[in-house]
């Protein structure tokens, strides 16, 4: 006990503890960053979530393009994409559909009539890499066509 | 050599808390990294409320068209509502098996007010992130 009243030995005792546990912490950082570097496991960044949003918002912008314009036969049709399908041009819907991508941006277009199953129409390639997948809901004379596109990046452009 | 040590012991704390604070942060990073993988964006997270503006837009045209199209075919007015109702909640079913989102109609009544029929439903729509239940899925009908 000093002058003060303080035990100086136990407080000594106290920061010398504190400090062999720092010590260990730092030992096991040491030991956890040297088996990262020896067992060397690459960690991936994940894919950006601008990438996807870029993709699915290309996706939705040709889409509108093709469905918002009015149809040339407006009385009997709801717009453009209804009076194609309703006339039986899938290729060329879907062919107006692919045109209205970005140039970075590729797709395929899949059409299912009512409860029928979806089929690829109009020109398509295989996808490369993630591909992503927007799909709307068209009515037209009493008939409910699902028209999907499936996008993919291709790099490049301006 | 008391004053000595205890800046000795001083330092070395401080050092110790500073080679403590990096391998807390490397761990953070390293573990952030790791718990990141296999969760990208999601395009399809708000599929149910894109599904639902859907439904809700299509139905009373859909409903309306298939009605005329069956009475015309000599169809019974009430047989002719109940079977739109029930064609297009099937093929708005199968609208939802393509993107992944499940949309099942119930509760489908037809109610006939001097030939102006009204045909309401119940939609439940959910998939992995959201469900949405819609009460009042109404559908008129002026077959006069």
């Amino acid at each position: 006990m000093n002058a003060e009243g303080f035990d100086n030995r136990g407080i000594h005792s106290d920061v010398c503890a504190q400090v062999h546990v720092l010590e260990m912490l730092t030992l096991f950082w040491l030991f956890f960053m040297s088996a990262t570097f020896i067992i060397q496991i690459q960690v991936p960044d994940p894919v950006s979530p601008a990438s996807d949003a870029s993709l699915q918002f290309a996706a939705e912008d040709a889409l509108v393009q093709v469905i918002a314009p009015a149809a040339v036969d407006s009385a009997n049709h709801t717009g453009r994409m209804g009076e194609l399908l309703a006339a039986g041009d899938l290729d060329l819907a879907c062919n107006e559909l692919l045109s209205s991508l970005p140039s970075t941006v590729q797709g395929n277009c899949w059409v299912a009539r009512d409860g029928g199953p979806t089929a690829r129409y109009g020109g398509g390639s295989t996808p490369l890499g993630r591909t992503l997948s927007v799909h709307e809901l068209v009515h037209d004379q009493g008939v409910v066509w699902t028209v999907s596109v499936q996008v993919w990046h291709t790099g490049g452009g301006a | 050599m008391r004053s000595s040590e205890r800046g000795d012991t001083g330092q070395m704390l401080l050092a110790s808390g500073l080679v403590l604070m990096l391998s807390l942060l490397s761990m953070a990073w390293y573990g952030v990294s790791v718990a990141g993988l296999g969760e990208p964006y999601d395009g399809g997270s708000r599929e149910v409320l894109d599904t639902s503006r859907d439904v809700i837009s299509v139905w009373q045209p859909l409903v309306e068209n298939r009605t005329a199209d069956l009475v015309a075919a000599g169809n019974d007015w009430d047989a002719a509502c109940e079977a739109a109702a029930l064609s297009a909640a099937d093929d708005l079913m199968r609208h939802g098996e393509h993107r992944g989102v499940e949309i099942v109609l119930t509760d489908i009544s037809v109610s006939n007010n001097s030939g102006v029929f009204t045909i309401s439903a119940e939609a439940g729509i959910a998939d992995r992130h959201a469900r949405m239940e819609i009460a009042a899925l109404t559908a008129t009908v002026d077959l006069n």
